[in-house]
């Protein structure tokens, strides 16, 4: 009896696995594989240190993948709000008892590895708030003062724990992205020009009362890099450097100077985008973008072709935190912004962020799953379920 | 109350709204990547280039300097200095007091570092600490390297003067060239030549640099070598001065002040070329301090200057020769002429004195130069005009540049246009009368004053002064001498008769500086010139002997000589300031010196009376 049950569960999952979205899933070994061959370089043509750590963190972050599109999306629906309240105790933790990296705490050790909560907060962030508007009947957020209030706090109470660690990049990802969602879910658009007028009111208190000097300092020094080039503009001037002497094609595999002669410090981390432009030249860093492009915009129409707005928003707020991702490492290492610590999802290296990423692309291929079901709209409220 | 279609359509309008903000995004990011990809991307390459590669200039070997016979005057060490790089170094105070515990830093060496590194703080140019380690220290120091990142060790030669002081003058001396806006330590430790041979030669000497071009790592540490072209040595220089004849010279002046040379009489070549006091080179081709420095500079005696060709002094009565044959070339005299000498000479209503008080009586020219009689060249001069008397000396070569001595000074030979440019005053005939006898505005070097003698006695031939023998052991060839044709071989005779009389007479100025060897005749001309006008009041009581004068008060003595008499071989200028009477100090010096050469040179000694 207790084998034929497990043999009925086989059956399902595999007629399941059947069903999971393997362009999706093509495009993501695509990118990794792009990190993988950049983290042997970078580790001087060797699996050590990085590659093979890598490697098994993405076949982990592969099972995180099956098991998460899998996964029947009522639970999900239903699972919502304890993974979003489980995320914000991991963030308390982590302001106690977390590693300091960069002045700032942001680390869990567990053991096994390095958790960082503010990456997972991110589609926590997501579930919670697919699951808050998919019960929200009429998606009018000015008609009922609850609408408005509840999903704000959802958002700013991690959004708060993130910025003082301190880690106002993180923080101000985390708001940007829940509020393109917002946007998507049809938030009005004198909200955005109300917010925009406000924020540019209290920058400059901000300015004084609330960034630390380092945050001040990153600022001053990405408007003007030359500033200081051998502290806080070296990583945009070297990084141009590296970026530039790529050229078109590149200057082969494991020959970047900058990156080989630790020119580009994080270059396996946050600036390894540079490493990709150096030894590919604009080529590789075209065919990056281009995934990641097709990536985004792939999760994006899946949102769109789902049936039950959770599925819906599932999808497309998973996409816009990738854009997210892409679009501020790619410009913080070509100069457009300023140096914020945000990885180049899948290619970067770090377990948090891969795993975080596949399980956001994980609920995706849930969404592209469960595209055709219809999902009881619970009742309204935090914990109706 | 709500239409889920209107909610799904906004969504999608939404939706397509982030889509085009996306792409908007996206096309920002490739047009900024084609921007330092595409369009800036040799900017960016060469900008990554110098962060990679550092090129090294490695300094070559300088050539050496050799004496006639082939010795060495200046030659190469090696020595080795303990740098730091502030670039790889957090706290550079930790650094220092790590080092203190293995070698002795002096404070000095500290404060010297401290100024160095102001500016350089961040830099990756290795800042010296402590120069010149010794074998031990050094041996201690690279041992520990391992322990102490950012610390190094550089090697690099300095200049050695193997023979000392007595070669500074002719040889100069080197010191380092420390550029702070070339960065000191990409183009190695260099030296130039800063005087002398030294400097004049710098160019063969220095050799080629080589050139090294090093990747390094974004901490500056050296990863791999790109490319090498070895650097080639300077060429070696031999100078025409004769060691033995170099070191006698000196010694023989003694603790004088003044210069002495030794020409060869033949060709011009520089035998020997003695300045004193004179300065031990090697303390150039290390880091000088400044009191040493000071102490060298400001000493009244003025150990730096080159003497023999930058030391101006009136010549005296051994310009009379000079004045002489300007006589006979205008035909304003003849041989056999004679002028009376009472002891003073009226132009005008000034005196003009001759050294002998009580007067030469009937002199010829001969006389007149053997005996040195003031009054006979004060007529002459007079006759002559001080036009005929500057063109003559310029002719006998004062004034005359040489390519080997460009720091030769400037001589003054006035005339009537000299005065007027300077002085913008008429000339006066009572300062023809001071120039007759080699006072005045007249001042010249001793090397003017070797080539002078050299001109006069060497039959009319023009000589050349040299003291380069081979330049990388190819022979310099001497020019030919041309013949001077200015002057008639028997007026030149006639001087040189009348210089062979200086020593030879009973009555010359310099009898007592003779030699009784008949193959080696010593002449010349003796001068003492005098560096105070003597007032009429001090005539009338009494001139104040030369030793109750304060020292810089007192006359130079000058000799001029040559020897053989027949076919001279050397010539010979003394120079000693301030000493008295050149027929007393000056001539002596002058006979030895000549007596040295030969026997130096050739292997003969010459007799000399018994005094």
């Amino acid at each position: 009896m207790l084998s034929d049950k497990i043999l009925k569960l086989c059956a399902l999952v595999f007629t399941k696995l059947l069903y999971v979205n393997y362009i999706l899933l093509f495009l993501l070994i695509c990118i990794f594989c792009i990190g993988f061959t950049l983290l042997y370089s970078a580790g001087g043509g060797s699996m050590e240190p990085w590659a093979s750590k890598q490697l098994v963190r993405f076949i982990i972050s592969l099972g995180i993948y099956f098991i998460v599109s899998i996964i029947n999306i009522r639970y999900w629906l239903g699972l919502s709000y304890y993974i979003y309240f489980l995320s914000l105790v991991l963030l308390i933790l982590v302001n106690f008892y977390g590693n300091t990296g960069m002045g700032s705490q942001r680390w869990l050790n567990l053991g096994l590895f390095n958790l960082q909560p503010s990456e997972l907060i991110k589609f926590s962030l997501v579930l919670v708030l697919a699951r808050y508007f998919h019960a929200d009947k009429e998606l009018s957020f000015f008609n009922n003062l609850k609408n408005f209030i509840y999903p704000i706090f959802l958002i700013m109470i991690p959004a708060y724990l993130i910025f003082i660690q301190p880690d106002l990049g993180s923080s101000l990802i985390l708001i940007i992205a829940s509020l393109t969602i917002l946007f998507i879910i049809g938030l009005s658009i004198w909200f955005f020009i109300g917010s925009t007028l406000l924020v540019i009111i209290f920058a400059p208190f901000a300015w004084i009362f609330l960034l630390y000097d380092y945050q001040k300092n990153r600022v001053l020094t990405f408007l003007d890099p030359l500033r200081d080039p051998l502290g806080s503009g070296y990583h945009i001037i070297q990084s141009k450097i590296a970026l530039g002497s790529g050229g078109l094609f590149g200057k082969g595999f494991m020959n970047g100077s900058q990156s080989h002669l630790n020119f580009i410090p994080e270059m396996q981390t946050d600036f390894i985008f540079t490493l990709l432009a150096e030894e590919f030249g604009m080529l590789g860093t075209i065919v990056l973008l281009s995934l990641f492009i097709i990536l985004i915009f792939y999760s994006l129409t899946i949102g769109l072709i789902c049936k039950s707005r959770f599925a819906c928003f599932l999808a497309i707020g998973v996409s816009v935190n990738i854009f997210y991702y892409v679009f501020i490492n790619t410009s913080m290492v070509t100069g457009l912004i300023p140096v914020v610590g945000v990885p180049l999802p899948l290619v970067s290296y770090g377990g948090t962020s891969m795993m975080c990423v596949m399980f956001g692309m994980g609920l995706v291929s849930n969404a592209y799953i469960n595209k055709n079901k219809d999902l009881p709209r619970y009742k309204d409220g935090l914990l109706g379920w | 109350m709500y239409n889920e279609k209107q909610i799904k359509n906004k969504i999608i309008r939404r939706v397509l709204i982030l889509g085009s903000f996306k792409l908007l995004i996206f096309s920002v990011i490739i047009s900024r990547l084609y921007k330092i990809q595409v369009i800036d991307r040799q900017k960016y390459k060469t900008l990554a280039n110098n962060n990679r590669i550092n090129l090294v200039l490695h300094a070559a070997t300088r050539g050496k300097i050799l004496d006639s016979a082939g010795n060495i005057i200046a030659s190469n060490r090696k020595v080795f200095a303990l740098t730091i790089t502030p670039f790889l170094i957090n706290n550079i105070n930790n650094i220092i007091s790590d080092i203190k515990k293995l070698i002795d830093i002096s404070d000095q060496e500290i404060i010297l570092f401290y100024s160095k590194l102001e500016g350089l703080e961040k830099s990756d140019v290795p800042i010296p600490l402590k120069e010149y380690l010794s074998w031990s220290e050094l041996s201690i120091i690279s041992v520990n390297k391992p322990n102490l990142s950012g610390i190094d060790i550089r090697v690099s030669s300095i200049r050695e003067y193997n023979r000392g002081s007595y070669y500074s003058h002719i040889v100069g001396y080197t010191s380092n060239v420390f550029n702070q806006n070339i960065n000191a330590t990409k183009v190695g430790k260099f030296t130039a030549g800063k005087v002398g041979i030294e400097k004049i030669y710098d160019s063969y000497l220095r050799g080629t640099p080589g050139t090294e071009q090093i990747e390094v790592n974004a901490q500056g540490n050296y990863v791999r070598r790109l490319s090498l072209k070895k650097s080639q040595e300077g060429n070696n220089i031999q100078l025409t001065i004769n060691s033995q004849l170099q070191n006698y010279t000196h010694k023989r002046i003694g603790s004088n002040t003044g210069a002495a040379l030794i020409i060869d009489a033949t060709n011009g070549n520089i035998l020997s070329s003695a300045s004193s006091p004179s300065y031990d080179p090697n303390i150039f081709s290390k880091t000088l301090n400044t009191t040493e420095w000071k102490k060298i500079s400001t000493s009244p005696k003025a150990p730096l200057i080159n003497r023999p060709i930058n030391g101006l002094y009136p010549p005296g009565s051994t310009f009379k020769p000079v004045v002489a044959l300007a006589a006979l070339k205008y035909g304003l005299i003849k041989k056999t002429d004679k002028i009376f000498c009472n002891g003073i000479y009226t132009l005008g209503n000034r005196n003009f004195h001759c050294w002998n008080k009580r007067g030469h009586g009937k002199v010829n020219l001969t006389e007149a130069i053997s005996q040195s009689c003031d009054v006979y060249f004060y007529e002459i001069a007079l006759r002559l005009g001080i036009e005929k008397i500057s063109d003559t000396a310029k002719q006998l070569g004062f004034g005359s540049y040489y390519d080997e001595f460009f720091g030769v000074s400037k001589s003054i030979i006035p005339s009537k246009k000299w005065k007027k440019n300077n002085f913008n005053k008429k000339w006066q005939k009572g300062e023809t009368l001071n120039v007759g006898i080699g006072q005045g505005f007249l001042l010249s070097t001793p090397i003017e004053l070797a080539i002078m003698t050299a001109n006069l006695i060497n039959g009319g031939k023009v000589t050349i002064p040299s003291i380069i023998k081979s330049l990388s052991g190819d022979k310099i060839k001497q020019e030919t001498i041309n013949k001077n044709k200015n002057f008639e071989k028997e007026h030149l005779e006639i001087i040189k008769k009348g210089m062979f009389n200086v020593v030879n007479s009973i009555k010359g100025t310099a009898w007592k500086s003779r030699s009784i060897d008949k193959k080696f005749h010593i002449s010349g001309k003796t001068g003492t010139s005098q560096v105070r006008i003597i007032s009429v009041k001090e005539r009338a009581e009494g001139i104040i002997k030369n030793k109750d004068l304060p020292f810089d008060k007192r006359d130079h003595a000058l000799f001029i000589g040559f020897a053989p008499y027949k076919k001279p071989k050397y010539i010979t200028v003394v120079v000693l300031e301030h000493a008295g009477g050149g027929a007393t100090k000056a001539a002596p010096v002058g006979r030895d010196l000549l007596i040295a050469s030969r026997k130096i040179i050739e292997g003969i000694d010459t007799k000399i009376p018994v005094s």
